[in-house]
């Protein structure tokens, strides 16, 4: 089980964006409207606010930074030591070594930290001569050694602790291109009237674009496609 | 590379000791086979290859440094 609470113009936008953070069809969910929005005082439109609770497990592959939106989790305990297959280690001890192994193997001049581990995640952040082969093509290899990590944890402890994995503030750059990139497509959408469909994008760099425009009056997104289809759409609102 | 496709994957499966990656080297090419214990082969695959997918991407990213060509296979 699984909840989130979301906050967009619109109830309906709010729930697709749970939907999108949640990653189950909006039917699978159960939602309470904690503000309906709608006109505030002084114009000012107010924005609606849904919780939405799915019977899912939070996937690693859903990893997000923590950022603008309110992503309200059941809070987690912090990560301690002695837990099932860590042999005395704590999670952040564990993702540490297992980064370190890994680049050992892999030849690659690169030094892994623990930048954070705070509200169940962990985020290693790796710098070095060789950070661009670890990030890959659009941050492809990064995802990918991120994505086994959390697999990993996840087998070791129960404690569904997300591990991040950043090269040098990538992860951060990476948002505020995406953020103008989303920004430059709904100038257009504005422009020409039309709609704009983007390419596939992974379940976080998606929310990074309906984020970005939430507050956007004139255009609403969302998200159509299965799986690595997925894709963000934006439309101008007539 | 061996050690680093050795180390992801007994991380992933129960059964570490089972875990035997085989290198197949080519003119062009090095291939890595990947033999796990038959109740482990879908937690190297994953849900539709995702993990399979993932270690082929860290593989060849650390092929880079070589230059070669790698193919990452899950045996059965």
């Amino acid at each position: 089980m699984r909840t989130v609470e979301t906050t967009a113009k619109t109830i309906e936008e709010a729930k697709q964006l749970a939907a999108e953070e949640l990653g189950v069809p909006l039917e699978e969910i159960e939602f309470e409207i904690l503000d309906e929005g709608g006109k505030g005082f002084l114009g000012r439109g107010r924005s609606a606010r849904v919780k939405a609770t799915a019977d899912v497990e939070p996937r690693p592959e859903d990893e997000q930074q923590p950022s603008v939106t309110e992503v309200g989790e059941e809070a987690q305990p912090a990560a301690g030591r002695g837990v099932d297959g860590l042999s005395g280690q704590t999670e952040a001890e564990w993702a540490l070594s297992m980064v370190e192994k890994a680049i050992g193997a892999a030849g690659l001049d690169l030094t892994p930290r623990i930048a954070s581990e705070s509200g169940g995640e962990i985020i290693v952040e790796i710098s070095g001569p060789d950070v661009a082969i670890l990030i890959g093509k659009h941050g492809q290899t990064l995802d990918a050694l991120q994505y086994l990590l959390g697999v990993a944890l996840h087998r070791v402890s129960d404690r569904r602790t997300r591990v991040t994995l950043d090269a040098e503030g990538y992860r951060d750059r990476h948002a505020q291109m995406l953020t103008v990139k989303a920004q430059e497509y709904a100038r257009r959408v504005k422009q020409t009237g039309e709609e704009a469909v983007l390419d596939p994008q992974s379940p976080r760099d998606r929310r990074i674009m309906h984020v970005a425009l939430a507050d956007d009056t004139d255009i609403y997104t969302y998200s159509e496609g299965d799986g690595s289809d997925r894709h963000v759409v934006i439309s101008p609102r007539k | 590379m061996k050690d680093l496709i050795e180390i992801l994957v007994k991380a992933l499966v129960d059964h570490p000791d089972n875990v035997d990656i085989r290198e197949v080297s080519e003119s062009d090419s090095v291939t890595y086979e990947i033999r796990v214990a038959e109740d482990d082969m879908g937690k190297v695959i994953g849900k539709g290859g995702k993990i399979a997918n993932a270690l082929r991407t860290v593989a060849k990213a650390a092929a880079m440094k070589d230059r070669t060509r790698v193919y990452v296979e899950i045996v059965q």
